[in-house]
């Protein structure tokens, strides 16, 4: 290779970015994560009136006996998402706010948060929590309290689902017991109130991760038709599952790799028609065409 | 020359600057449309998939929030993003360190759009050879030979004497060069001349 040619394709980098979609979800998160924290130069002028506020408050409070320290939580914001997902974190803990969605968030001082669903879905990644903390979901028809997981919540007007991907949560409906669900599961929740349209969660026999986590062990070991089959019984078992875009992408390259195009043109088209921001479409479309 | 708008204290970027540290949203959200890019590229080429570099983004621009009060005005935004980026990748770097560990065989998808199939093969030709450089060669590279910075405005960035970089500067090369000739000479449709 030209030495001329070494220094094109660096200086051509400098041009280079993410797709348009990319772009406009860092921005997104950046500002969401802005409104569910904090923003401003003043942050910290108003910090420190806030501890001395609070400590003002607790001297006055131990001086009059009431024997408790308010904290201060920080104000809770709406996280409103239009065309394009967004990420957040609330301390250490991830939320991915998927399009057309609406959420408020309230971090909680003890390292814990409280969303409200309005509506749309919201995906939680949550790191141990400090013994008191919570993480909890409000949605429409019930809220879930973190026991230490990964879950998604979906509210779509009369029902609230439920899918725990890693770990366990607790789902306390407004109209019925609190159950827990452990990964693998899901439960969904109507305005109905009737026990018989709640479906039982699903036997976490093998989780959703566990799966995913097999298969990608296997793409890793060079095993194709294991992993091939790897993905697709993660996409039968998890149709909706948290890494269907990744398991039809995979799929799709070994379908390739193994002399099946025309399989690995219905998967491009599944994986088009289900995630068209995917960066993966455009990947999986060079592939074919090569 | 610099490319890609990185120009060190322009008055454009001074009077953001000044906006950005009065707490203006307007200036914040042109801030992020203005920089998401740049710290999205420079995520891919310090080592970042691109999942991990839009997460990184996402951070570098939040950090910057955080901490605008310690860009100096007569320091230039751009730069000041780097710096910052660089610590962001390097924890990202730790953090994915097992999992890359174990998938160290899954070939790297292209991070950029690009419209041509070359584009995608530069993109990656080049991404390969920058991962086989160390974090210091390869940042000198980055900031020299991709966005065009001047040796002095590298050592600026960096915080190291201009002597430095230019000795850095020199060794990424030959490293580069020879990674990148070592990788084409095994094209055997191609016939690779010596750079």
């Amino acid at each position: 290779m030209e030495p001329q040619k070494r220094h094109e394709a660096l200086a051509r980098l400098s041009r280079a970015g993410p797709s348009a979609s990319v772009e406009a979800r860092i921005v997104a998160g950046a500002e969401a994560r802005l409104q569910a924290g904090r923003t401003g130069r003043s942050f910290g002028w108003r910090a420190a009136g806030g501890v001395l506020a609070g400590l003002a408050c607790v001297a006055v409070a131990v001086w009059l006996g009431v024997g408790s320290t308010a904290r201060h939580s920080p104000a809770p914001r709406w996280v409103q998402t239009d065309a394009e997902s967004a990420r957040i974190r609330i301390g250490s803990h991830r939320v991915q706010i998927d399009a057309r969605s609406k959420v408020q968030v309230a971090p909680a001082p003890s390292g814990g948060a409280r969303l409200e669903l309005a509506e749309g879905s919201v995906e939680c990644r949550v790191e141990p929590l400090p013994e008191g903390a919570t993480f909890s979901v409000r949605a429409p028809q019930a809220t879930v309290t973190v026991v230490g997981t990964r879950f998604r919540v979906r509210a779509n007007g009369a029902c609230t689902q439920v899918q725990v991907s890693e770990g366990r949560v607790q789902v306390a409906p407004d109209r019925s017991p609190v159950r827990t669900v452990d990964a693998g599961g899901s439960v969904r929740i109507c305005n109905d109130d009737d026990p018989s349209s709640e479906p039982a969660p699903t036997p976490p026999a093998v989780s959703e991760a566990e799966r995913m986590r097999e298969a990608l062990g296997k793409l890793a070991a060079k095993d194709l038709e294991g992993a091939r089959r790897g993905f697709a019984a993660y996409l039968e078992a998890h149709p909706e599952g948290a890494f269907a875009e990744d398991a039809l992408f995979h799929q799709a390259r070994l379908e390739l790799s193994l002399g099946r195009p025309e399989e690995a043109r219905r998967l491009l088209d599944a994986l088009r028609n289900r995630f068209p921001a995917s960066r993966r479409v455009k990947a999986l479309e060079a592939a074919l065409q090569n | 020359m610099k490319r890609d708008g990185g120009a060190l204290g322009s008055s454009e970027r001074m009077g953001l600057l000044e906006d950005l540290q009065k707490g203006n949203p307007a200036a914040w959200r042109r801030m992020f449309q203005q920089n998401a890019r740049a710290v999205y590229r420079w995520s891919v080429l310090l080592g970042l998939s691109s999942a991990e570099a839009e997460d990184a983004a996402q951070e570098v621009l939040c950090i910057a929030v955080k901490k605008i009060d310690q860009c100096r005005s007569d320091e230039g935004l751009r730069p000041w993003l780097f710096r910052i980026t660089r610590h962001v990748a390097a924890n990202a770097r730790r953090k994915v360190w097992f999992r890359r560990g174990m998938l160290s065989d899954v070939p790297p998808e292209p991070a950029f759009e690009s419209g041509d199939i070359q584009g995608r093969e530069d993109e990656l030709s080049v991404r390969r050879c920058l991962e086989a450089l160390s974090v210091r060669h390869r940042e000198v590279l980055i900031l020299s030979d991709v966005e065009g910075y001047t040796r002095d405005e590298v050592a600026e960035v960096l915080g190291i004497p201009p002597g430095t970089v230019a000795s850095r500067l020199r060794l990424a090369r030959r490293a580069f060069r020879a990674r990148w000739d070592d990788a084409w000479s095994h094209r055997s449709d191609m016939k690779p001349s010596r750079g």
